[in-house]
C-alpha cells in the first residue's frame, strides 16, 4: 500500500503524467482515501502553474545579453571569420 | 526535437539572414538565448567553465547556421550544441556529469511524517487557491524569481528546461545527460523550493527567497 511519504516524493511524477498505469492507479486509490494527500497534491499543481507563468513571464528570468557578453561572443566570431 | 514554446519564438528571428550569416540577425540571437543557454552549460559542466562552453557553442552555431533544417526549434538546436560542447570538454577532462543528490530529503518535506508514513504535519489549507490568484502577489512573485535565480545549478536547468521551455523528458535526458528518473526527481525538488516559498507566504502573508 502506498504510503503518504511516497505520494509525496512522487507526486510531480503523477501530476506530470509520467507514471505506469499501475502506479498511477495506486496513487488514484490512495487519494481517494486521503485527504492531506489530495490537498498535497492541489497545492503542487497550483505552484506547478505558477511556477511556469512567472518563469515565462518574468524579465527577472528572461534576461537578454550584457553589452559585454554581446561584444565579446561577437567578437570571437569574427575572429573565426578572418581565421583561414 | 521540438520545444513547443521554443519553436514559437523562432518567428523572432530572420533566419534567411542567420543562415547567409548575417551578424545582426547573429546578435539578435545571442541577445535572445545567451543567459539561458548559460543556465544548461551550467547544469551540465559546472559554473567556472560553462562561459567558455557557450561561447564556443556560439561560434559553432555561427559556423553550422547555414545547415540548420529546422527540425527542432532554433533554441533546441542550441541547446544540443551547448550540450555536446560541455561533453566533449567534460570528456576532456575526464569527468562525467554527476547526477548532484545535494539533498537526501525535501527541506519542505523534513520532519513532516510519522514512522508509519503518514503525515505527522499535513498540508495547511491555502487561502490563495489559484496560480492567477498567487500572480496578484507582488511580493510573492519577487520571491519566488528569486529563488528560482538561486536553484542549484542542475535543478535550475531542468526547471528551464522543462517548465519554461516545455522540451520534452527525453531531449531533456540527451542534454543533460541524465537519466529520466533523476530529470524527474530534479524538476521535483525545484518545486517543492518554490511550494515551500508559496506556503510560507500562504500562512504569514510574508516571504522569504530560498537559495540552495
Amino acid at each position: 500500500m502506498l504510503k503518504c511519504r511516497q505520494v509525496s516524493e512522487q507526486a510531480s511524477d503523477y501530476i506530470d503524467r509520467q507514471q505506469t498505469p499501475m502506479q498511477r492507479a495506486g496513487f488514484l486509490l490512495h487519494l481517494l482515501m486521503c485527504g492531506h494527500c489530495r490537498a498535497f497534491i492541489q497545492q503542487l499543481k497550483i505552484t506547478r502553474e505558477y511556477g511556469k507563468k512567472i518563469a515565462s513571464e518574468s524579465d527577472f528570468l528572461n534576461q537578454p545579453a550584457s553589452e559585454q557578453q554581446l561584444k565579446s561572443t561577437l567578437e570571437a566570431i569574427e575572429q573565426t571569420k578572418t581565421d583561414t | 526535437m521540438s520545444g513547443s514554446l521554443a519553436a514559437t519564438r523562432d518567428s523572432e528571428f530572420d533566419l534567411d539572414a542567420l543562415k547567409c550569416g548575417d551578424s545582426q540577425a547573429f546578435a539578435q540571437l545571442v541577445s535572445a538565448y545567451h543567459n539561458q543557454l548559460l543556465v544548461v552549460a551550467r547544469g551540465i559542466i559546472g559554473p567556472s567553465l560553462a562561459e567558455e562552453v557557450v561561447q564556443e557553442a556560439w561560434v559553432s552555431a555561427f559556423k553550422a547556421m547555414a545547415k540548420f533544417e529546422g527540425r527542432s526549434s532554433l533554441k533546441t538546436w542550441l541547446y544540443t550544441i551547448v550540450s555536446n560542447g560541455a561533453k566533449t570538454r567534460l570528456r576532456k577532462e575526464s569527468r562525467q556529469v554527476r547526477f548532484s543528490d545535494d539533498e537526501q530529503q525535501s527541506a519542505f518535506l523534513e520532519g513532516r511524517f510519522a514512522d508509519d508514513g503518514h503525515w505527522s504535519s499535513p498540508p495547511s489549507q491555502w487561502e490563495l487557491g489559484s496560480p492567477d490568484r498567487l500572480l496578484q502577489e507582488d511580493e510573492l512573485r519577487a520571491c519566488i524569481e528569486q529563488t528560482l535565480l538561486l536553484l542549484p545549478p542542475q535543478q535550475k536547468a531542468v526547471f528551464q528546461l522543462r517548465e519554461l521551455d516545455q522540451e520534452s523528458l527525453d531531449d531533456i535526458c540527451n542534454i543533460l545527460t541524465i537519466s529520466s528518473s533523476n530529470v524527474r526527481v530534479l524538476l521535483h525538488r525545484a518545486r517543492l523550493k518554490l511550494m515551500q516559498v508559496i506556503d510560507g507566504y500562504q500562512q504569514t502573508g510574508q516571504c522569504r527567497a530560498l537559495s540552495a
